[in-house]
Formats: C-alpha cells, sequence, structure tokens
C-alpha cells in the first residue's frame, strides 16, 4: 500500500503505471471478527475505518453483498451541507461537514470536495421566514448561513427564471457557502483503502442470508460465503435496513422508498453552486465532468426495485426548466434510482438494538450521503463503548415511543411526505 | 349553465390530423349518490324518468339526448338536455352539478391523437370502444371523457378549470385562424 | 410506470392514484389505552422486499380507495380489489 503523493504519481508515471498496488485486499471471510459490519457503503467502510483508527479495534469484516459502494453510495446526487434545523440533527451534520473538510488528508484519498456554496431559492414571504428561522438556528450554532434578496441573487444566478412569466417568482435565496459537493466513489474507496491499510477484511459478493443466534443473542452471520461469527453484528445497510433486521424478528419505523436521479450532456461550467429550487423538491448542481446532476421527488411507493417511473421524470424536468429554463436544450444522458430508508420522522436511526449483539445504522432518508463521515464516526463510537456518541445520541429508534420525533420537514409519520 | 367561455379552436395535431375543440351546452347534470341499497333505490328512481341503472361503470347508457354514467359502484351521473326532477329518496343524495361542469366536444380525425398526448388511456377503438367513457385526469384536473363516436369526444371538465384547460388541450394543435 | 388496475375503472396508469401505504395496518380500537399498541399502528411496518398489500386511491377516476398486492421488488401486481370488500 503505497501513500498517494505528488512524488508516487511521478515515479509510478515514469515506470509507465503498472506498479500502483492494490488498493484494498480481496481476503476470504475468517471464521470469525470481533465485530462484523453488514453493509459495503460509504457508511459501513465509515465505521470500520473509525472502529480501527479511534478505538484500535481492527478485527473487523466489512460484508457486501454486491460491489463495495454499489449502493445508495454509488447513486446519490452528492450533495454535503448542514443546514439542519432541529436539534439533533444540527450538530451531527455540522460534525460531518467538518469531517468532510479534512477528509482527503485524513484518508490520503482525494474525495473531491468542493465548498461551491448551496442556494435554497424562496419564492414567498413565508417561506423566505422559515429559512430565515433555519439560518437562525444554524448560525446560533456557529454554523456558516446567509440571506440575500432577490436584487443580490439575480446578480449571483443569473440564469435563472427572473421574468414576469416566472411560476414561482423568486424573492431571494438563502446560503451556506460552505456546503457543496465531493466525488461519492472516492469516498467509498478512500474509506475502504483506509481501513483495508488498518487490517479490516472486506470482503464483496457476501449476502447476509441470517443470523447465528445463542439462545437470544446474535452471535454471527450466516453469509453466501458460508458462517461468520462476531461479538457484534452491525447493520449499516440503509435502503435494506427492514429486510436484514426483519431476519432478526425486528420490526422498524421505515418503508423502503425509490429515488431517482439523472445527469444531463456534458456543458461547459454554468452552474457553479449547488441551488435547490423552493417551488418545488428538486437540486441541481454540475460534475466536474460537465453534466448536470439533477434530482427532485420520491415516486411516493414502496419499492426495493432500484429504478422508477416517467412520471417522476416528467415532474423532475418540470422543476428543472421552471428554474433554469435554458435547461430545455439539453438532453438527458443517464437517469439511475436508489432504494432509500424513509423513516416516520425523515431523521436517522443509530444504536444499540433490543437485540443483544445487533447494531443499527440506518434510516438515512435521502439524505444519507453528506453524512457518511459523522455516521461512521458516530457509529464506530456506539459500537465500541457501547453508548450512543452525543452527537448522534438523538437517533434512536426508541424516540418515536416516547414522543421525540426528530421532524425537520413537519410532514408528520408518513414517509413519503418527508 | 356555464356561459360559452371562447370560439371553437381548429388545428391539426403534429401528425397532421384535424381537429374542432368547440364548447357545447352541458345541459343538466345531476348527481345520485348513496350507501347501502344503492342499486335498488337508484334503479327506482331512474326507471320513474324511463332510464336505469347501468350495470358497469364503462358504459354510457343513453336515452335520448340523456346519459347515464355509473362512475363508481355507489354514484351516478346523468346528463340531459331537460331538467331531470328525481324524487326524493331517504339514503340517496342529489346533487345539480350542472354550473359545476363544462362540456368541450373534440371532433374530428385527430380527436383521438390530441387526447393521448394528454391522458394515459389506451384511445383505440379496443381499449376506448365508442358508446363508453372514462372517468381521468387532464394536467392533473378529473375529466369524463365520454365516447360519442370515433372521432367525437364529449369532456366533462370542472367549470373552474375550463378556460385554462381548453386552452392546454389548445396548445397541443398547431392552430388554424 | 406502474400500471394499476382499478376493480372499477379497468387498468390505469400510476398517475391517476394517490399512494395510500401498507394496507394491513389496523387501527386500535378507541379505547385502546395500551400506548405499545398506538406505536406500533403509527409508526412500525412490515415494508417487505416482496409481496405488499397496500391502499391506493383513484383519486383521478371513480376515487373509490383499492387494496393492491404488489411485489415491491419487481413491481409485478397480484390483484386489486376495492377496499370496503377485503378483510386484509
Amino acid at each position: 500500500m503505497s501513500h498517494y503523493s505528488a512524488l508516487s504519481i511521478l515515479r509510478h508515471g515514469l515506470l509507465g503505471n503498472k506498479h500502483w498496488p492494490r488498493a484494498w485486499r480481496d481476503p476470504a471471510p475468517k471464521p470469525s471478527y470481533d465485530v462484523v459490519i453488514v453493509g459495503g457503503g460509504g457508511h459501513g467502510l465509515a465505521t470500520a475505518y473509525y472502529l480501527a483508527k479511534e478505538h484500535g479495534i481492527r478485527n473487523v469484516a466489512v460484508l457486501e453483498k454486491g460491489w463495495l459502494g454499489g449502493g445508495n453510495t454509488g447513486r446519490n446526487t452528492t450533495i454535503v451541507r448542514s443546514n439542519y434545523m432541529m436539534p439533533g440533527n444540527t450538530e451531527f451534520y455540522e460534525r460531518s461537514v467538518q469531517m468532510w473538510e479534512n477528509l482527503s488528508q485524513d484518508l490520503n484519498y482525494n474525495v473531491m470536495l468542493s465548498q461551491r456554496g448551496y442556494y435554497y431559492v424562496f419564492h414567498s414571504p413565508g417561506q423566505g421566514d422559515a429559512l430565515r428561522r433555519r439560518a437562525n438556528v444554524m448560525r446560533a450554532n456557529g454554523i456558516d448561513a446567509e440571506f440575500f434578496d432577490r436584487a443580490e441573487i439575480k446578480k449571483r444566478l443569473p440564469f435563472l427564471d427572473y421574468s414576469a412569466s416566472a411560476r414561482f417568482p423568486i424573492y431571494g435565496a438563502f446560503l451556506q457557502s460552505r456546503a457543496g459537493t465531493a466525488r461519492h466513489d472516492a469516498v467509498a474507496w478512500g474509506y475502504a483503502r483506509g481501513a483495508d491499510k488498518q487490517g479490516v477484511d472486506i470482503i464483496q459478493q457476501c449476502e447476509v442470508l441470517g443470523y447465528i443466534w445463542e439462545t437470544d443473542k446474535i452471535v454471527g452471520v450466516e453469509t453466501t460465503r458460508g458462517p461468520i461469527r462476531a461479538n457484534k453484528v452491525a447493520l449499516a445497510v440503509a435502503g435494506h435496513t427492514s429486510h436484514l433486521a426483519s431476519k432478526a424478528g425486528l420490526r422498524l419505523p421505515i418503508e423502503t422508498h425509490l429515488l431517482q436521479a439523472f445527469v444531463t450532456e456534458p456543458l461547459k461550467p454554468l452552474v457553479d453552486h449547488v441551488i435547490i429550487y423552493g417551488g418545488a423538491h428538486f437540486y441541481i448542481s454540475q460534475s466536474d465532468k460537465g453534466g448536470l446532476v439533477l434530482g427532485g421527488d420520491l415516486d411516493g411507493f414502496n419499492s426495493y426495485a432500484q429504478r422508477g417511473g416517467l412520471p417522476i421524470v416528467e415532474h423532475t424536468l418540470q422543476s428543472a426548466i421552471a428554474l433554469m429554463p435554458s435547461l430545455s436544450r439539453l438532453r438527458l444522458l443517464r437517469h439511475w434510482a436508489g432504494a432509500v430508508d424513509m423513516t416516520m420522522d425523515g431523521s436517522p436511526i443509530i444504536g444499540k438494538m433490543p437485540i443483544e449483539g445487533l447494531w443499527l445504522n440506518g434510516g438515512w432518508n435521502y439524505g444519507g450521503f453528506k453524512a457518511t463521515p459523522a455516521s461512521g464516526y458516530c457509529f464506530a463510537w456506539t459500537i465500541a463503548k457501547g453508548e450512543p456518541h452525543p452527537d448522534s445520541a438523538e437517533f434512536t429508534l426508541s424516540r418515536f415511543e416516547r414522543g421525540y420525533q426528530i421532524d425537520e420537514t413537519g410532514a408528520g409519520p408518513y414517509p413519503k411526505a418527508q | 349553465m356555464a356561459k360559452k367561455h371562447q370560439s371553437p379552436v381548429r388545428g391539426t395535431t403534429s401528425d397532421g390530423l384535424p381537429v374542432t375543440i368547440r364548447e357545447v351546452e352541458l345541459g343538466t347534470l345531476t348527481q345520485l349518490a348513496g350507501w347501502e341499497d344503492f342499486d335498488i333505490l337508484a334503479d327506482g328512481i331512474l326507471r320513474k324518468q324511463a332510464l336505469s341503472l347501468p350495470s358497469d361503470c364503462r358504459s354510457s347508457f343513453r336515452r335520448g339526448l340523456t346519459s347515464v354514467w355509473r362512475i363508481a359502484p355507489d354514484r351516478v351521473l346523468v346528463r340531459s338536455d331537460t331538467a331531470m326532477n328525481f324524487e326524493a329518496v331517504d339514503e340517496i343524495v342529489t346533487l345539480d352539478l350542472s354550473h359545476s361542469r363544462v362540456c368541450l366536444r373534440l371532433n374530428g380525425r385527430g380527436a383521438a391523437s390530441l387526447l393521448s398526448r394528454m391522458v394515459a388511456l389506451d384511445l383505440s377503438e379496443a381499449g376506448f370502444p365508442i358508446g363508453t367513457f372514462a372517468q381521468t385526469a387532464i394536467h392533473h384536473v378529473s375529466v369524463l371523457i365520454d365516447r360519442v363516436g370515433m372521432e367525437e369526444f364529449d369532456l366533462c371538465i370542472p367549470t373552474t378549470f375550463a378556460v385554462s384547460l381548453t386552452g392546454f388541450i389548445a396548445e397541443h394543435l398547431n392552430q388554424v385562424a | 410506470m406502474l400500471r394499476i388496475y382499478c376493480p372499477v375503472c379497468g387498468l390505469r396508469d400510476e398517475t391517476e392514484f394517490t399512494y395510500g401505504e401498507d394496507a394491513t395496518v389496523r387501527r386500535p380500537d378507541i379505547s385502546e389505552t395500551d400506548p405499545k399498541v398506538w406505536h406500533e399502528y403509527v409508526f412500525i411496518r412490515e415494508n417487505p422486499r416482496g409481496r405488499h398489500k397496500e391502499y391506493w386511491h383513484h383519486v383521478a377516476g371513480c376515487r373509490q380507495w383499492i387494496v393492491v398486492e404488489r411485489d415491491t421488488l419487481t413491481h409485478e401486481m397480484f390483484g386489486s380489489f376495492l377496499a370496503r370488500e377485503v378483510t386484509v
């Protein structure tokens, strides 16, 4: 395993780039580990990395049923931000952004964090008030937030629809300048390489079929590559959390929904920031390859299919054109979907489960990517110490029973409306 | 009766087929709705007007200029050129919807083609036979489409949306004067 | 796209319907005092990766509530019934 640096690039370049060592090993599973993490996406790999780095727990395996990062880590629209308003969320996502800011250095892997700013455009005085309140909560917590009127936004984002015929006239926008985008695959690969370097076994094409029990304690997993015992089994499979939990007889406040995302043909730099449309659920940014990355609403029904339908394609593109009319001339290049854990309050679940030996990190709704570093860090802490990290302490499973929902959207117990 | 909003729109679809969109007199529109025993009670009321309760929710039952549509298991719409004086019966609610709908007639070789751009229905003769109706939505607005001929459709649309929906439908045509 | 069979109107596009979620959930009697029962009802869901009995409301058509059985992985449909006619 070599350290990536300008010197190493030069050296390997001179050797014809034929001698780069593997970024991570491909070991056969051992019969047992201290911790088995189910799910080789960003969150699972980050958890393994921090278990090793922060807590010295290295006898760890990450089991991935498909290929590393092929789930939602590979399917999201790459947005990183910390503009959450509810206590329990605010500090957690800010921790995550602060970790993002040093992540490439920490991992010795370029995650391509681009803190290009996140504009949330609003279209009525009431919507502006709600955003202003959110901005004030952020600032009270030491998080950057700014507010601009229409005239200022027209200068900064001239390509939006400011005409008299705009469907939802633009009143102004909220900005978090430290927010932005990152390369989703790189995060998975960076954490994988970092975890592997510390001795974690990453085992792909290894699906968990069930659990190994000793009376009512989970002591391992049955997999397509044989049984693997573990003192602690930790699930990080958001999208399929209910599916894995049900194998342990655990039912959760989660519905799995499908979320589509889109990329246009590449074009020269046009959208220099992440822009959120306040007139509908729609977001847009530009990737380094030049394509515009678009996303919007859920299709709206339970699905594990990871493919969506044309009604949402139409709805998302209508929002795109309403926000930026010039987009109507572009062609859509690629389109895909993921399966997301929609919870009954739109907020995640991290913690020890009421089944001995089982830990869970899931319920990320459509906002898991930005949480990757903090999720891994807090989940590792929780597993290692047996108690939640202060920043993720509110993400309990029991909060629904106790009336402590973290309802950021204020939509109530309707997963499809979060 | 709603006033006529605009003069006929004439145009062709993008595949060159002519269509005319014209507002026609809706006449009277009456809804009968009920709960238990709807079948028996509604049929009884309708028979007194020489009509009867359709057995399915797709066929348009006609007698002269009167049409009867069973729009749900316990709901019926009656459109007529004359006032329907249905007798009052417990357990059946009669509602006069004459002002809440406007009737647009789509007529021409391109009528089905035009509709196919706006409704997710099979508009072939087999999929939508003449003499049947469908409740669906155009641009998120509930409409009732009555196929009176191979190339003729009556659309009952909410009065509130009559102007904008007519405009929306017309936008799909290359209009001629 | 989902094509949903409405027992009243026939096979229709998903855009004519509103999703009504899990149809196997049963509201407790209003006199129920055990908070665990209410918690189950409001928050806990089976969320199967497979056959799922769910409500759909045919808002653009006959406006009836129907219960549909659908596979959440493949979207294959296994039958639709008027909600009033089914004990799920």
